[in-house]
């Protein structure tokens, strides 16, 4: 309803607005060092440290990078591991020697000489239990059943892929983007709005402790041979991050003037960023003809 | 010449020596002396000796008195009348007591005389005594003097003073009935004229006059009675274009707005851009900064009590009027002449109407696809008078903001498919609104005792639906979902108040009540009729919560001395909710000292309670805010207000000043934890994503205010510093609170040129608002892999800095109106042509961060609303 709202207030906003550039300038409270990390089961960590930088300034995402910074990773308060630097597909990150594991607690520290040292510290969620992907070709629904453990809160992020099999292995091509049933995410916005994403992140506050069915609808036509999914348990970290992040993105994209600037959750000590833990499932089906 | 040498002769000889009697010519001028003075000088120019009790007779009391050569009983009567001392001569003596009378109490409503509308406030003064009061809510007024009088007066701006001539002796009722000063321009009933500020111990109270609503500037054609309370001082709207209303920086929630005694929860349309009342049916508005009466509780910052007409006694009126964005019309009359009358009236906006085919397209909603967007607001009164001691007053008011959507695409209709191959239909509806209905009886139990026994009921809703049906064209996919989601408050309240007069050193009022709040705080019910259903329940949050609160009041207007009056009360609140009990004790206190020059010395301290929460974010207000009641964790909030004061009225009453200093603590104030986001719904446990500090507001007030003649207006300054402390916001430390303004000023004026024409002019200044801005960029993270098999393109996040620590621009803004209002044959027809912002000013509504590629920078970018808007408003009364 308030993102109803929301769009209403901008458009109305938007048919009588005009702007100019404030005479304020934007404040910088100095470099601090950046961290950030996705902790993934059965994967290497991959973190990312790199400094902040001023508001006013452009850089294409070109964050500066701190190749010089010493990286530790505990594991449950042991040190886990060496951590070294890599170079890939363009972008430099600190990679584990070992893979994160299930149920472990984990810390990052990064120091740099200059700057503040910083550490963050999360939590492997569980794997969630989700089977029976199921989608037709020609049609817009794509379907799978989830089943929610009991007792604890729990948190989601999900992923469809469009895929095929490349040497006789099944692998995500292309991110599709959805919408969900809005009895998950209590947004009948989405259903006004034709609103789509590719990346939803839910609490399973309206099914906690049940086996649900999922029903999303795709924005486009499903025309493919394969479907991947990709529901990954999140921390309750990852998922506050996640959500405030995209707020704030949203906001920027929308002109939002109606709610106070989104605060991005951050867990990391004396600097910027997050460190959360993250547990996937894949799931996939071929698409029935 | 032998006359003259005789005169010269006596005069030179002391008068004593020839003695005296009641007919000796005596002269005195004093001015404030007392009257211990007086005798002095008549024992020692005429050799009049007084006797008398120093512990009986108070001779202390200062009198002003300018009798040349006057008879000595003249010159005694009006030194010892007025102090109720009596004389009687002895011997060569004279002897003064205590002059006993038996009081009487005149009592009765004051009402106009063409209309039999009440007035509330009018005067009612009997000038021999100095002695007067002002008439009730219900226009009702008890006045007891202490001594016989044969007339009294009774005054109200708009109206022609009237003297009533009244028996010799014992109570009486006495109905004043007051002349309109110009019968062909329309009854004002509206513009009433308060007692003069220093015989008020009240402070830090605004009597609105409905008439200055009407005929200052408008916005979009349509008067607003908030909005002109927005424009006095201690009282901020916030960011231009916000709907918002602080009063001494409190939060709008704490705002308690009463329609004829009935809260009413959201009093806005449009996002807060109009207020749900139509001034066409206003004749009263109050609004208390502080210092609240004993009655008032429930909310912290302020009372805004919004009085509805009566409806006229004795005949049909009608009025219609068209704006540039609404129409309305409202209808009074008598349903029995002089017992029963009726008021109606009716608002709704047009724009949607004439968009509709254009929304249609931009939205793509379809061929069969239906787009409305409208307000609208309904009022209806009956007042009934029974018998001289009993009246009823039925009234009633329903109010929406609503959207309506309906979108529908056939994909067998070659001109309007849907983007897929698919059908689809979807509507969707949105709306809010506020439902109120109030039953009072007035009952006059003896003169001296007037009471009021109400019930009302008040709603405030929120809901949405949606209906969305998908059939695949190509494979077997069927769709149909169905969802519902309601937020609301009912407050139900039973209450009786008294208006008790024992005597003329003393008004007041008691009274107990009990409400009981229904919250509903946001339930969604959800239907899946596909053919694979997902979830298996299909409610979610669907529960209410009930609190009881139950109030006992008591005050007392209280003269202490000639020049010392104390207000004296205490308001009892309980609130019961979910097995838990919160009492409050709130004391009321005002104390009024008359200086010199007629200025009054005005102290106040008040606290006030509010058990219920409004859960909203720390920007703006939307109509979606939830209100819950106060829990184990989030307890009621709480202020403490102290005000110091001067304050004087002109004895023309042509001029009034008050300046006010204030002082404000709140505590158990709330807001949203940082990374939380808005809700949709307060289940049981929304009070872990709240945060709780508390607040502070001071500063300092100054209005002076024109009431009369053909040139009207005020100009008013604020100075004022608020500010909230969270634990876990700022590391704790204070920060301004977003209506944080340190200096406004407003200033209005209303020119009457001729018959016909009004000119008037509102120019409002502020300095900047508190905005908070990023203090840095960095990297942000999408996914854990740089090998996943679509890897985001990365994000930046602006990392916010330190709370409200940047002011925004100084905004300032010129309103104009002008009216031509012509009366033919009873029919009055009136244009209005406004000018919001006249000199276009561009003041900021909000700040966004923006790039600028030429210059490769990002900066900071402020956003403006509200250009200049001219608006028309014409509307024909009969």
């Amino acid at each position: 309803m308030r993102v109803v709202l929301l769009c209403i207030i901008g458009l109305l906003i938007a048919g009588t607005a005009c702007n100019k550039k404030a005479d304020i300038d934007l404040p910088y409270e100095g470099d601090r060092i950046v961290l950030n990390t996705f902790i993934q089961v059965d994967s290497p960590v991959y973190i990312r440290v790199t400094k902040s930088q001023p508001v006013a300034v452009i850089n294409d995402l070109n964050f500066q990078e701190l190749p010089q910074a010493q990286v530790t990773i505990l594991e449950d308060g042991a040190p886990y591991g060496t951590v070294n630097w890599q170079q890939i597909i363009g972008k430099g990150y600190f990679v584990s020697s070992l893979p994160a594991r299930p149920g472990k607690h984990y810390t990052v520290t990064a120091a740099m000489t200059g700057l503040s040292s910083v550490r963050g510290t999360d939590s492997i969620p569980m794997q969630p239990a989700v089977q029976d992907l199921f989608a037709q070709k020609g049609g817009n629904q794509v379907r799978f059943t989830l089943q929610d453990p009991p007792g604890i809160t729990n948190y989601y992020r999900i992923h469809l892929y469009e895929a095929d099999t490349t040497g006789g292995e099944l692998k995500a091509k292309k991110r599709i983007v959805y919408r969900l049933d809005p009895s998950f995410s209590n947004n009948f916005a989405d259903i006004v709005s034709d609103a789509f994403y590719e990346d939803i992140v839910i609490k399973d506050e309206r099914f906690a402790g049940q086996t649900v069915q999922f029903v999303l609808q795709t924005s486009n036509t499903i025309d493919y041979r394969f479907m991947m999914a990709q529901v990954i348990g999140i921390s309750e970290s990852a998922y506050k991050y996640l959500q405030t992040a995209a707020r704030q993105q949203s906001d920027a994209d929308e002109s939002n003037a109606l709610t106070p600037p989104v605060k991005v959750y951050s867990n990391i000590e004396n600097g910027y960023g997050i460190v959360a833990g993250m547990y996937a499932k894949w799931i996939s089906c071929k698409v029935k003809e | 010449m032998s006359k003259l040498l005789l005169g010269m002769l006596l005069s030179c000889v002391p008068l004593q020596v020839l003695g005296w009697d009641w007919h000796t010519r005596v002269t005195l001028v004093l001015k404030e002396e007392s009257l211990l003075t007086a005798c002095r000088l008549l024992e020692k120019n005429y050799g009049i000796h007084f006797s008398f009790s120093r512990d009986l007779v108070d001779l202390s009391r200062k009198v002003t008195i300018n009798a040349r050569n006057k008879p000595l009983k003249k010159v005694l009567e009006l030194l010892f009348e007025p102090n109720d001392i009596a004389y009687t001569r002895i011997g060569n003596q004279v002897v003064l007591t205590v002059k006993i009378t038996p009081a009487r109490t005149i009592s009765g409503y004051a009402e106009d005389a063409h209309t039999g509308e009440k007035l509330i406030g009018a005067t009612i003064y009997c000038p021999g005594q100095q002695a007067g009061t002002v008439t009730n809510q219900y226009g009702f007024y008890s006045l007891t003097l202490k001594k016989d009088t044969s007339s009294l007066l009774a005054s109200y701006v708009g109206y022609t003073p009237q003297r009533y001539p009244l028996p010799a002796t014992g109570n009486r009722q006495l109905t004043v009935a007051l002349q309109p000063l110009n019968s062909l321009q329309e009854v004002v009933v509206t513009e009433n004229m308060q007692p003069h500020l220093q015989e008020q111990t009240q402070m830090s109270k605004i009597n609105l006059a409905v008439t200055e609503v009407k005929s200052v500037p408008k916005l979009l054609g349509e008067p607003d009675v908030l909005r002109t309370l927005q424009s006095l001082p201690g009282v901020s709207g916030g960011a231009e274009g916000s709907g918002g209303m602080s009063v001494r920086g409190g939060s709008p929630d704490q705002n308690l707005v009463l329609l004829d005694g009935t809260p009413v929860f959201n009093s806005s349309h449009v996002f807060g851009i109009f207020s749900v009342f139509n001034p066409d049916i206003v004749k009263n508005a109050d609004l208390y900064k502080g210092a609240f009466p004993a009655r008032y509780g429930g909310r912290l910052s302020s009372v805004i009590d919004i009085s509805m007409k009566d409806g006229d006694m004795k005949e049909y009126h009608g009025e219609v009027s068209i704006s540039t964005i609404a129409a309305k019309f409202m209808v009074e009359g008598p349903l029995w002449k002089d017992r029963t009358s009726f008021i109606l009236s009716g608002r709704r906006s047009y724009i949607d109407l004439l968009l509709q085919d254009a929304m249609n397209k931009t939205l793509g909603l379809g061929k069969k696809g239906d787009f409305y967007a409208y307000f609208y607001d309904a009022n209806v009164r009956i007042n009934h008078i029974f018998s001289p001691k009993d009246r009823l007053y039925l009234s009633a008011y329903g109010g929406e903001d609503a959207l309506s959507i309906k979108e529908e695409h056939d994909n067998s209709d070659g001109d309007d498919p849907s983007p897929g191959p698919y059908n689809q239909k979807n509507g969707f509806r949105l709306g809010w609104g506020n439902l109120t209905g109030t039953l009072r009886w007035n009952h006059v139990f003896s003169p001296r005792l007037f009471s009021n026994v109400t019930f009302n009921y008040s709603q405030y809703y929120f809901l949405t639906n949606y209906h969305y049906e998908y059939d695949g064209i190509t494979v077997p996919e069927h769709s149909e979902l169905y969802g519902r989601y309601i937020s609301r408050i009912q407050n139900g309240v039973g209450k009786i108040d008294f208006d008790y007069r024992p005597n003329p050193n003393h008004a007041v009022k008691f009274g107990i009540g009990s409400t009981t709040h229904i919250f509903k705080p946001g339930s969604f019910f959800f239907e899946d009729n596909s053919a694979t259903p997902s979830l298996p329940d299909t409610t979610y949050n669907n529960f209410n919560t009930v609190g009881v609160e139950m109030i006992m009041y008591g005050e007392d207007d209280w003269q202490l001395a000639p020049n010392l009056h104390l207000n004296a009360g205490l308001h009892t609140a309980g609130f019961l909710v979910e097995k838990r009990f919160y009492l409050s004790l709130q004391p009321r206190l005002g104390l009024r000292y008359l200086l010199p020059q007629h200025w009054a010395l005005k102290a106040a301290y008040t606290h006030m309670n509010q058990p219920i929460h409004l859960l909203t974010n720390n920007g703006t207000n939307l109509p979606t805010d939830l209100w819950v009641p106060s829990t184990q964790k989030v307890r009621p909030m709480l202020s403490r207000q102290w005000a110091l004061g001067i304050a004087k009225t002109t004895e023309d009453h042509q001029y009034e000043f008050s300046m006010e200093a204030y002082f404000k603590s709140m505590n158990n104030v709330i807001e949203y934890t940082e990374e939380a986001s808005m809700f949709n719904s307060a289940g049981k446990k929304w009070d872990d994503q709240v945060i709780i500090g508390s607040g502070r507001s001071y500063g300092g007030e100054l209005l002076l205010e024109k009431k009369l003649g053909n040139t009207k207006g005020w100009l008013g300054y604020t100075l004022a510093w608020t500010d909230r402390q969270f634990p876990d916001v700022n590391n704790g430390q204070r920060f301004p609170f977003k209506y944080d303004v340190r200096h406004n000023i407003e200033l209005t004026f209303m020119q009457r040129l001729g018959k016909h024409w009004e000119l008037s002019g509102s120019w409002q200044f502020a300095t900047g608002m508190p905005v908070t801005l990023p203090v840095a960029s960095y990297e942000g993270i999408q996914d854990p892999s740089p090998y996943d098999p679509v890897a985001g393109p990365g994000q930046r996040v602006d990392e916010l800095g330190p709370r409200n620590a940047v002011r925004t621009a100084n905004t300032h803004r010129l309103d104009l109106s002008v009216t031509f209002t012509t009366t033919k044959k009873k029919r009055t027809r009136t244009w209005n042509l406004s000018l919001y912002n006249a000199y276009n000013q561009k003041n900021p509504f909000f700040y966004q961060i923006a790039v600028d590629y030429n210059k490769q920078e990002r900066y900071l970018q402020q956003v403006t609303i509200l250009p200049i808007l001219p608006s028309i408003t014409y509307s024909i009364k009969l």
